[in-house]
């Protein structure tokens, strides 16, 4: 039986890279029999039939397809995969920020942050039937590698909470207070927002009673936080959700990285594990829209000004998740990105202003 | 009723988010999130009804940005005091805007007593519509948003100008081994008018079609984990309906035969695993890992819109307002979205132009009824 569709395309075509490490695991064989010219008939994208400094005799036969994809990778600089992603990015992301942005309503806003990345990023896919044991994240229907618009919100969030906490340290409580406010204007007022602000062991308890002292919540002594959130969360019925939306990235190559555990007693390496990754160098964008519709009965004047504060906040914000990273493995220095091109408008076509 | 106008718009829409909208039902202990479907055909669909409800806050959200500024003080000591009000909304002008009905939708002049819970559920329907004016809750009754989505006071109510069918899949995209193809039934292309006359309806092989053949070697393509047979036939799919939605071209469409369609598609779904989290500690609940399934990124939907008027009764917006009303807000369905989980990346739906022709012959497009 011949699995004629990998043809010689391995290096360059994501989709039939794809259906090799997905598809053809059904092998019944345990170890490779074959001769080489079997192997050859068998795997006909080998078209260089001696990747065997390596013994490929050892390599149970439906692990030989991603063996020798790593092979390759490690022989050639870490070769990656590119990808057509122009069909897709036309359905996903905006294409004319500044036209797209004129429909919305008054003091809204739209951001897109050009990047390249300075590390490997990796988020685990949870496709389950896949030869690679960590494949990175890819759309369900295009399979292109991507960042989703939610990971983006809870990278950012996370952000705004260390830029809160810095501005706690400097005692600035006014900062703090307006800074708070752009979160729960920026990403939501949902209980898990608010969860993440007191999870967070640094941030000022009393500046948060102080905050919704602020926004007219009467305290009694012995309110714990949640009650107090509670009562803001029911003056703020109308605005649950955050005003941004977070569009997700896609990019256009994919590669190999390998992680080389060590065990902690013994501190001999144990087996490689392969991750399937986006390398460095590669560009990606990211796009936020900003709509204030839950403040449309408001006075412009208020409008514009919570606008022109959330979106100072938010520009902090991306410049703090790009440093620090987005996707997994951020502690190994993963998904850092590198600011490239930054544009914003306004709802009446005004540029934003890179200050 | 009497005699009355009636226009039917069709509409086509593609997914540039995974899209969610749920059945509310569940069982207890594990959360399995489904998704609405049609139930002759199990093939999911967004009803017409979430269509409608979220269509219906959006023309508002745009109509009040436009006017909030511009409109008269209906509860002006002066307002109170004379005339009825049919005479009031002729009396009272906007606030610097040159009064010119008909010229843009938003100035209506049924629209000076717009507010934004025009939209959404009906907080006050127990007063009667002539106090709407000097109330601050509820639908107002008068605007255009309340005319062509409907409203109910205590003694009218009026199910509006507007009817929204759900919106069906189209063209479906499923990951092949050729990159991904759109698949569609014969059923589904005669139904939308895109297929050619003189093209058998019959599709009742085992056996996928393409218009083009996408390799020499093969004679089998794989949609999802379905492996069938195809053969390649030129037939002329009308994708120019789609044009100012997305450039589909023949070769990206596979038919498929009509009763392996819903299977194809309800195999495909995008499938999300998530954790349940207590709302009050915060942490994970134990057993409590839940599934939601979505329709992908990339759908292409079909649907259609019928605009009902009758005729002489100037209460009501011209269908041509209520046409360009729903123009200019439908763009909020490519950043706010529709349904559930749209603050995780859910929901985003892009629209295709309404195509709404003034002097369009009747009988290409809209028609003349009596109702
Ligand atoms: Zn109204």
């Amino acid at each position: 039986m011949h699995y004629e569709t990998i043809l010689n395309k391995t290096e360059d075509d994501l989709s039939y890279y794809i259906h090799f490490c997905k598809i053809y695991v059904d092998y019944k064989e345990t170890k490779i029999k074959d001769t080489e010219e079997d192997l050859k008939k068998l795997f006909p994208f080998w078209k260089n039939p001696n990747p065997t400094d390596k013994n490929f005799k050892n390599y149970k036969l439906k692990n030989f397809p991603l063996e020798y994809l790593k092979y390759n990778l490690e022989q050639e600089n870490k070769k990656q995969i590119n990808i057509q992603n122009e069909t897709f990015n036309n359905i996903a992301q905006i294409q004319n920020l500044k036209e797209f942005t004129k429909l919305l309503i008054p003091y809204s806003f739209a951001i897109e942050a050009k990047f390249k990345l300075k590390s490997p990023y990796f988020s685990h896919d949870d496709d389950e039937f896949y030869l690679i044991n960590n494949p990175c994240l890819k759309d369900k229907a295009f399979k292109v590698p991507m960042i989703r618009g939610s990971s983006w919100k809870g990278v950012l969030k996370k952000s705004a909470i260390d830029i809160i906490n810095e501005n706690n340290k400097d005692n600035d409580s006014n900062k703090t207070i307006e800074n708070l406010k752009s979160y729960f204007r920026i990403f939501g007022v949902g209980s898990e927002n608010f969860r993440e602000l007191i999870n967070d062991k640094n941030l000022d308890k009393n500046k948060l009673k102080l905050f919704f002292l602020l926004e007219g919540i009467s305290i009694k002594k012995d309110d714990n936080l949640e009650d107090i959130f509670k009562k803001y969360q029911e003056q703020n019925i109308q605005a649950q959700k955050g005003r941004a939306i977070f569009y997700p990235t896609f990019f256009d190559s994919l590669s190999l990285e390998v992680i080389n555990p060590h065990d902690r007693r013994t501190k001999a390496g144990k087996n490689p594990i392969y991750y399937e990754v986006v390398p460095k160098e590669t560009k990606g964008k990211l796009q936020i829209v900003y709509i204030p519709f839950d403040k449309v009965m408001a006075p412009n004047e208020t409008i514009k000004e919570e606008a022109e504060r959330d979106l100072n906040f938010l520009k902090k914000c991306i410049k703090k998740a790009f440093e620090n990273g987005i996707g997994a493995k951020t502690k190994l220095g993963w998904g850092k990105c590198q600011d490239i091109d930054f544009q914003c408008f306004w709802s009446n076509g005004d540029e934003c202003g890179n200050d | 009723m009497g005699e009355a106008l009636t226009k039917k718009i069709d509409i086509f829409a593609i997914s540039t988010d995974p899209i969610y909208i749920g059945t509310g039902g569940y069982t207890i202990g594990r959360v399995d999130n489904t998704i609405v479907r049609d139930p002759i055909t199990n093939i999911p669909k967004i009803p017409g009804s979430s269509l409608a409800g979220t269509w219906r806050y959006y023309m508002a959200l745009k109509l009040i940005s436009e006017i909030k500024d511009k409109k008269p003080d209906f509860n002006s000591t002066e307002y109170e005091s004379h005339g009825n009000l049919k005479e009031k909304f002729e009396r009272y002008k906007w606030k610097n805007e040159p009064e010119e009905d008909g010229k843009k939708w938003e100035y209506w002049k049924y629209n000076k007593i717009a507010r934004i819970t025009c939209a959404g559920q009906d907080e006050s329907p127990n007063i009667e519509i002539n106090e709407t004016p000097s109330s601050k809750t509820g639908h107002c009754g008068h605007c255009i948003v309340c005319k062509a989505f409907g409203f109910s006071k205590k003694d009218i109510s009026s199910q509006g100008m507007l009817f929204f069918s759900d919106l069906h899949i189209l063209f479906f995209p499923v990951y092949t081994r050729f990159g991904t193809k759109w698949i569609t039934s014969k059923r589904i292309l005669i139904e939308n008018g895109l297929l050619e006359n003189g093209e058998s309806k019959e599709n009742n092989e085992e056996k996928a079609i393409v218009l083009e053949n996408p390799s020499e070697n093969n004679k089998y393509i794989n949609l999802g984990w379905l492996n069938l047979p195809y053969e390649v036939r030129s037939i002329n799919i009308q994708t120019d309906k789609l044009k100012n939605l997305y450039e589909l071209s023949g070769k990206d469409i596979v038919i498929v035969p009509d009763q392996l369609l819903s299977h194809i598609i309800n195999s495909n779904l995008e499938v999300r695993t998530s954790v349940s989290i207590d709302p009050i500690t915060g942490a994970a609940k134990e057993g409590a890992l839940f599934t939601s399934e979505a329709i992908p990124r990339g759908t292409i939907f079909s649907g259609n819109i019928r605009i009902f008027k009758r005729l002489n009764d100037d209460t009501l917006p011209e269908i041509k307002l209520v046409c360009e009303a729903l123009e200019d807000s439908k763009h909020f369905f490519e950043t706010l979205g529709i349904g559930g989980m749209t603050t995780r990346g859910f929901g985003r739906l892009k629209m295709s132009s309404l195509n709404y022709k003034e002097n369009e012959n009747p009988a290409s497009g809209g028609e003349n009824g009596e109702s």
